[in-house]
């Protein structure tokens, strides 16, 4: 059945749509629909970077319990939690239509805060109506001077990578239009190097996939950051990860576009090949581990001709370090046989999780299950193809239920699940929705600083196991 | 050129579109026409009466790998492009949905750019938004409507204006109507006025004529006919005009009360602001409002345009009547669903909802894993199963899908199945019952929860209707009665305490010898559900609205008998409650040595606490009432100094105020005010910034809504304030206030 359970936990497009908005500062995710279809996303959104608190945005509040009693609570729109708000429809406007509240949420939503983008999403079921509401936001937007984007047709069961790439893509569209000259089409865009002062400039790029999903999206992006600027290169723009509509705006002054896995970037890949005069940098995998991060470096320097000494001698102290931790703890043996890991997620993410893991770690994968192979790009090939070079691929798509003695790389909820039928499970949280562990200190487990707290998870986890075990 | 052809159900349009295509096409343009409609017969003139492979079918049974736009195109007369969008089954599915699916995939396969001239056949009126896509602007630039003189035609195409003019209110998209004769008494002079009334030039008059009867015998147009015919001149003449380009009008429909005079012949000049003019001259028509949020009015004789005003009439549009639904009906009933250990959940859904509802539920599972290192099970579903469903399902309706996934359920051994239905399924008109009828043969039971999402309601709704159609579909007949048996209805079923208060509960039963026979619904299964009526008697575990109903349904329906009041708190409750069961079980002496017992208990652990309480200056700031408080107040001999507690004037003075002769407070300022003046050792509150910034030497104690359960419940709470009394740490972090306003705001 954990198949079936990790299909039924696995985020939906929706949630990939209002994470690709989400990401941008400054903006709000309306759905249209009723309130039972914002509660999740409005509470869950936002919670992994510590981006300007919405509510604070919204309300002055740092927190809904200081508003309850205030406006958010009279408010029909955000009802209960600041983010994310509704049109609060019922079942009249199914049959009636719904032009007549959006309209009134809009104006309220507008009238809170002078928002830099705004998305109308229809919910599942009001997306079914068919409506033309695109000439009631065209006029508010107008006379708001704020671009919005409507997704009218989220796939109703579609996974949120799809979602993510889609809307991602959405919402360059929307920017083009929206602003042509500044944001698309310039030829010498990105190419001059050289400042208002006539001085060379370093590189810059702009990063596509890191989305807010991940379990420490706000470390991923550091990690990645650091370790470009190493490199000599700037980030321009986090897309949807954690950017302004600016910087959207000017994604073309950067100079070249560094796309990360398939799953979640491959509509993005098409588009600006289409449409951006940019070098397209297509990592295809995550930079987990100091052989998958000098690759990612190596590529991003090659292109951009810029030095990758600096982030080199980096991979390599970590290289040193990792090497001392494991064989100071394990006497120079490597990592105990009897212990494996198993894994859930996107095929390209568990292709770098698997390439440091079994690859350099040398610990065996018990299951890994792929989830969104319905992704019109993936990387199961590629995963097939490492797991058959180490001898492993019956692990692949095995029940990760089936193995015990085992780490698990996965969501909270995959994680309890596991642990209900296997009690010598330690779980190391990849994805939301997490156990609730707040991280104080941002985390990635990307780059040097990930591969690192990866092994240091990894070698406590199988410490852990084997003391239940005795 | 795009066109779209709107008219009556029955008017002619497709004849008309059909003569219009293929006269476009004689005169060199490349057309294609695209019937709109579920029955699919639009283009059959065209192409004779070929078997039609409609765009839904299409999508329907061909992976969308396979799919080629060539399937569904048909080449009629003079290469004219022929398609049909089609429909789901009549009374299944949504249709208009469906054409906007159709048009997406026409879209997708880049079928216009091929066609100079597009015309769109639309089914008889705006009766959804799906029929209102081809006169999107993406699509149709020009609409004509196609009537007789019938009432019933008149009032169709007026409504199509309305419906267009809600689509683009400051747009010109009307070019005209056409006017198909029925050859009843004086229609011509009826359609005329009614073109004048609403601005509209009459753009093409077709009359009544046997030719078009016998063209359509033989599959055909009658311009592919006969051209000389006289019918066939005035398409091919109209024809002609429209490629030369035609000028476009803006929507201005009739209000209902002057159609209605219209209808009755009589001028519209009586409506109130109307300038004077007769029907017929559409500029000088004083148009009233008539419910549409998007419309703009158009002012007689000037053509600006005013905002529209949101109209008061209707209940559903006034914002301080839309009271909020909290949550959604399909999440109550699943989180509750859950509960059944021996039943599958299979959610008729698609995956958005799905994932919210196991994402709801389960991070009450991961948070009670990570707090308290407890996995509960009921909260990491271990047979789950979705449909998932897609567009297809949603256009065509979703039954088999949902059969498929039961059925699957079934041959794995699964006993037990509960449906509950999202949104989707309940616009579509699924009905799963036949899927029920079919399970029987597997020995598999399958109840259905028809939440159909927001249609049942909030989340309180869908747990409403999950308890009450399992409380009377899958009770059965005590078959083996027990009368030391009792059941226990509504706990709370998300909550970190339920099953401490079970517990609590459960030794006070077993301690008088009663065994608890079905927790309905909560860590429960059908099984004990099905054994309901094998206890004499049960207890509500907490009362509102919803306990109430569901006590109700159990005495009215099987004639249950209920214990009265619920779990208890505090010992004075308590006490009563274990009374009350011994009078029920027969078992008198039990319950009261278990009473006296515990009072010695409750003494002792009181004597305790008074050494810290007795006499502690206390303030209370309640928004209800408390009972085990009040209680404890007493026994801890507490100094009340000051009192807000929302009751009535003579019942506080029968309860507290006889007890403390205390001041009365009663609003939130001027108790913040007392506290500042009076203050208190202890601050007892239901709201904790009643008090922000409390006096020095205060503990402000948040008072829980819900407490422990049984004798010692109310003491034991009190034990955990003796931890916060004393000096108050406030850190130096709050004066970092500004930082954060720098950096993260």
């Amino acid at each position: 059945m954990t198949d079936l359970y990790l299909r039924s936990t696995t985020p939906d497009y929706i949630t990939g749509a209002v994470y690709a908005c989400d990401g941008v500062r400054d903006s709000v995710v309306l759905i249209n629909g009723p309130l039972g279809c914002k509660f999740f996303y409005g509470f869950s959104a936002g919670k992994c970077t510590p981006r300007a608190s919405d509510l604070w945005n919204i309300r002055g509040e740092l927190g809904v319990s200081n508003s309850l009693s205030d406006s958010l609570l009279r408010s029909q729109y955000f009802t209960g939690s600041p983010h994310i708000p509704a049109t609060n429809l019922r079942y009249e406007d199914f049959i009636f239509g719904t032009a007549e509240q959006l309209n009134r949420a809009l104006q309220d939503i507008l009238s809170l805060h002078r928002w830099a983008f705004v998305t109308v999403i229809q919910a599942p079921g009001t997306s079914l109506l068919g409506e033309a509401l695109e000439p009631e936001l065209e006029k508010i937007s107008q006379e708001a001077g704020v671009p919005f984007l409507y997704i009218e047709t989220p796939e109703l069961s579609a996974n949120m990578d799809i979602g993510y790439d889609r809307t991602v893509v959405s919402i360059l569209k929307k920017l083009r239009e929206q602003e042509n000259d500044r944001c698309f089409g310039k030829e010498s865009a990105g190419k001059c190097r050289k400042d208002a002062g006539g001085s060379e400039r370093r590189p810059s790029v702009n990063l596509f996939g890191l989305h807010r999903y991940r379990r420490h999206t706000e470390g991923d992006t550091e990690e990645i950051r650091r370790l470009l600027d190493l490199c000599g290169v700037d980030v321009h723009c986090a897309v949807c990860t954690d950017c302004s509509v600016e910087e959207l705006l000017r994604i073309e002054e950067a100079d070249a576009n560094i796309l990360f896995e398939p799953e979640c970037c491959a509509e993005t890949a098409k588009y600006l090949k289409a449409n951006s005069s940019l070098p397209l940098i297509n990592v295809g995998y995550l930079p987990v581990g100091p052989d998958l991060t000098e690759l990612f470096v190596r590529k991003v320097c090659t292109v951009l001709e810029t030095d990758c000494q600096k982030a080199l001698a980096d991979i390599e102290q970590t290289r040193a370090r990792i090497y001392y931790h494991l064989a100071r703890w394990t006497g120079g043996r490597g990592l105990p046989q009897d212990v494996c890991y198993t894994a859930e997620g996107e095929a390209s993410m568990l292709y770098a999780f698997a390439d440091y893991l079994t690859g350099y770690l040398g610990l065996k994968p018990g299951a890994l299950q792929v989830n969104y192979r319905e992704c019109p790009e993936n990387g199961f090939e590629k995963l097939a193809g490492l797991l058959s070079v180490n001898g492993c691929e019956d692990a692949l798509q095995k029940d990760i239920v089936s193995v015990n003695n085992a780490i698990l790389f996965g969501s909270a909820n995959t994680i309890a699940h596991v642990m209900l039928c296997n009690n010598n499970v330690f779980g190391i949280e990849t994805m939301c929705p997490s156990s609730g562990f707040i991280d104080v200190v941002p985390k990635t487990y990307l780059g040097c600083r990930g591969a690192l707290f990866l092994l240091e998870q990894v070698i406590n986890g199988i410490r852990l196991l084997k003391a239940w075990e005795g | 050129m795009r066109i779209a052809v709107y008219g009556k159900g029955g008017i002619g349009k497709s004849t008309v579109s059909a003569n219009l295509s293929a006269a476009l096409s004689a005169l060199g343009e490349r057309v294609l026409q695209i019937g709109c409609d579920p029955k699919h017969d639009s283009t059959r003139l065209l192409h004779h009466g070929q078997k039609v492979t409609t765009v839904l079918d299409y999508i329907l049974n061909t992976p969308e790998e396979d799919q080629k736009p060539e399937d569904v195109l048909m080449k009629g007369y003079m290469n004219c492009g022929c398609i049909e969008a089609g429909g789901p089954r009549p009374g299944k599915g949504c249709a208009g949905r469906g054409i906007l699916t159709s048009f997406e995939f026409l879209n997708r396969h880049d079928v216009f750019s091929g066609y100079s001239t597009i015309v769109y056949d639309v089914l008889g009126d705006v009766v959804c938004g799906g029929f209102a896509v081809p006169v999107r602007k993406q699509y149709a630039q020009a609409v004509y409507l196609v009537t007789s003189g019938e009432a019933m035609s008149v009032y169709a195409a007026n409504n199509i204006l309305h419906g267009i003019r809600n689509l683009d209110p400051e747009g010109r998209r009307i070019a005209g109507i056409i006017y198909n004769s029925r050859g009843a008494g004086d229609e011509r002079e009826r359609v005329f006025a009614f073109a004048k009334a609403a601005g509209l030039p009459v753009v093409l008059s077709l009359p009544r004529s046997g030719a078009f009867l016998s063209a359509e015998r033989n599959a055909r147009t009658l311009v592919e006919t006969d051209r000389n015919l006289p019918e066939s001149r005035l398409f091919l003449e109209f024809a002609e005009k429209l490629k030369k380009g035609v000028p476009l009008y803006p929507a201005s429909p009739l209000s209902e009360e002057e159609m209605e005079l219209f209808m009755q012949g009589k001028p519209l000049k009586s409506l109130s602001g109307n300038t004077g003019k007769e029907a017929g001259g559409p500029a000088e028509v004083q148009r009233s409002e008539d419910g549409s949020v998007t419309g703009k009015r158009r002012q007689a004789g000037s053509g600006t345009a005013e905002p529209y005003r949101i109209p008061q009439k209707r209940a559903l549009s006034d914002p301080f009547s839309r009271v909020p639904l909290f949550g959604c009906a399909f999440r109550g009933a699943v989180d509750l669903a859950v509960h059944l250990k021996d039943a599958a959940v299979l959610a008729h859904a698609p995956k958005s909802c799905t994932w919210y509802a196991v994402n709801g539920l389960s991070s009450y599972g991961r948070r009670g894993l990570f707090d308290r290192g407890i996995l509960y099970p009921a909260f990491i579903p271990q047979r789950f199963s979705a449909t998932d469903i897609n567009i297809k399902d949603a256009v065509f309706g979703g039954v088999e899908h949902a059969r498929q996934k039961a059925l699957e359920l079934a041959k794995s051994g699964v006993k037990n199945i509960i449906a509950v239905t999202a949104c989707i399924p309940g616009l579509s008109g699924d009905d799963l019952q036949p899927v029920k009828e079919e399970l029987r043969q597997y020995g598999t039971c399958m109840y259905i929860i028809h939440t159909d999402g927001v249609e049942a309601g909030d989340y309180n709704e869908g747990m409403a209707l999950c308890y009450k159609t399992l409380a009377e579909e899958a009770v059965k007949p005590a078959a083996a009665p027990d009368p030391d048996a009792i059941n226990i209805v509504y706990e709370q079923t998300f909550s970190s305490e339920t099953d401490e208060n079970f517990a609590a509960v459960k030794e006070i039963l077993s301690s008088l010898g009663i065994r608890v026979n079905c927790r309905f619904l909560c860590a429960s299964s059908v099984r004990e559900v099905e054994g309901f009526l094998n206890a004499p008697y049960s207890i509500l575990a907490r009362e509102d609205r919803l306990g109430l109903e569901l006590k109700r349904l159990f005495e009215q329906r099987y004639g249950c008998r209920f214990a009265k009041g619920v779990f208890p708190e505090g010992f004075r409750q308590t006490a009563d409650f274990v009374r009350q069961l011994g009078r029920l079980y027969d078992r008198t002496e039990p319950a009261e040595k278990l009473v006296e017992n515990s009072r010695k208990e409750y003494d002792r652990i009181l004597t305790e606490l008074r050494s810290t309480f007795s006499g502690m200056k206390t303030m209370i700031f309640l928004s209800r009432e408390y009972a085990w408080l009040e209680e404890l107040a007493e026994d801890l001999q507490l100094d009340i100094v000051c009192a807000s507690i929302p009751r009535n004037k003579e019942a506080l003075n029968a309860e507290w105020n006889h007890r403390f002769s205390k001041q009365w407070a009663l609003d939130r300022d001027t108790f913040a005010q007392k506290a500042a003046e009076l203050k208190p050792a202890l601050v007892l509150t239901g709201d904790l910034s009643v008090i922000p910034d409390p006096p020095e030497g205060t503990a402000v104690i948040a008072v829980k809504r819900s407490i422990g359960k049984g004798f010692f419940s109310a003491a034991e709470e009190s034990r955990k304030w003796t931890k916060l009394l004393g000096r108050q740490l406030k850190g130096r972090w709050r004066n970092d206030r500004s930082v954060f306003e720098k950096y993260y705001t």
